[in-house]
């Protein structure tokens, strides 16, 4: 059986969906990390079904949200980056490749802004748009990556 | 405090809601409207020409040009503010400034500030803690923050104009 098939099953299981993942004793990062797989294996077929793409999209939007509060939350007391990159949820969102971008920029553009976006948007994008004298200033670093999401293609 | 088992109700006292805008570093330094680390992504505020890297020798050579010495011990000497520098697996973790009065004051990363009785309060924690305070740097008070070193290069000069009165 494909992997995505096998996926789809576990997407129609109640207990896959993502209301009910802590309930299912499921880690977040394995669900993370189970849905990239996913989608990454659904994007190669050339049948694509619009309802599963749909579906998919709502789990991704549901999992960032479950790991950037596990991320925020979590490592909220710990100034080191490299302490932070150190948890399981950054390791996981990194995992969401694009979606984690698009998702982060999203909440940048209202005012929901934590200080790990930035190290996500550079690690995953490999983009440097803050300006120099505009680093470590948030207010300011939220501007400028909002000013690259403008002028991406 | 989970995180900081050594924190009672009696040994600390919050002073500021959670903020993003600036690290334990920059709360040391009383700047609170700057991120300061020395991450390798280059995401926050550091001299250009100091590695980014989290080890010891390089915070204190950072704290060294923003007018801090090295100094033997967290004992309070008057006329002093000192930093205690925690380290947990080579890497710097946390940064504690001494008020006049003794007791000390910590961002606690991305959350509060709070003013705390003693150095012990906030050691180990596990491996997201801050590990122990190891070195002790000090200025002499003068009622001013200290003056940092330049954090970025400054952004280039405008391009000059030569006007030729014709």
């Amino acid at each position: 059986m494909l992997s995505y098939e096998l996926a789809e099953q576990k997407v129609a299981s109640p207990a896959y969906l993502p209301g009910a993942i802590s309930s299912s004793g499921l880690h977040p990062v394995h669900i993370g990390q189970w849905t990239a797989n996913t989608v990454r294996n659904r994007q190669a077929e050339t049948n694509v079904q619009p309802e599963f793409v749909g579906l998919v999209r709502q789990i991704y939007a549901d999992m960032f949200d479950q790991l950037s509060n596990s991320l925020v939350t979590e490592t909220r007391h710990i100034s080191s980056t490299s302490a932070m990159k150190q948890h399981p949820a950054f390791q996981a969102l990194v995992s969401l490749g694009d979606a984690t971008v698009s998702a982060i920029l999203a909440r940048l553009r209202t005012g929901r802004i934590h200080v790990q976006w930035f190290t996500l948007l550079r690690v995953l994008t490999g983009e440097d748009p803050v300006a120099p004298v505009n680093r470590g200033y948030v207010d300011r670093m939220t501007r400028d990556w909002l000013d690259w999401a403008a002028r991406r293609p | 405090m989970a995180l900081f088992p050594g924190l009672t109700a009696g040994n600390y006292t919050p002073t500021s809601a959670a903020t993003d805008s600036y690290s334990c570093l920059s709360w040391a330094l009383h700047v609170d409207d700057r991120v300061i680390w020395p991450d390798e992504e280059r995401v926050h505020g550091w001299p250009p020409d100091l590695p980014r890297t989290e080890d010891l020798p390089n915070v204190m050579e950072f704290l060294g040009r923003a007018g801090f010495e090295q100094c033997p011990g967290e004992e309070l000497e008057a006329g002093f503010e000192k930093i205690a520098i925690y380290v947990d697996n080579a890497a710097v973790r946390h940064f504690a400034r001494q008020l006049a009065d003794g007791r000390w004051a910590s961002k606690l990363g991305y959350g509060i500030d709070i003013e705390h009785q003693n150095l012990p309060c906030l050691q180990g924690g596990g491996h997201s803690g801050y590990g122990f305070p190891v070195a002790y740097m000090r200025r002499r008070r003068n009622g001013m923050p200290p003056v940092l070193p330049p954090l970025e290069p400054p952004p280039p000069p405008p391009p000059l104009i030569i006007m030729s009165a014709c």
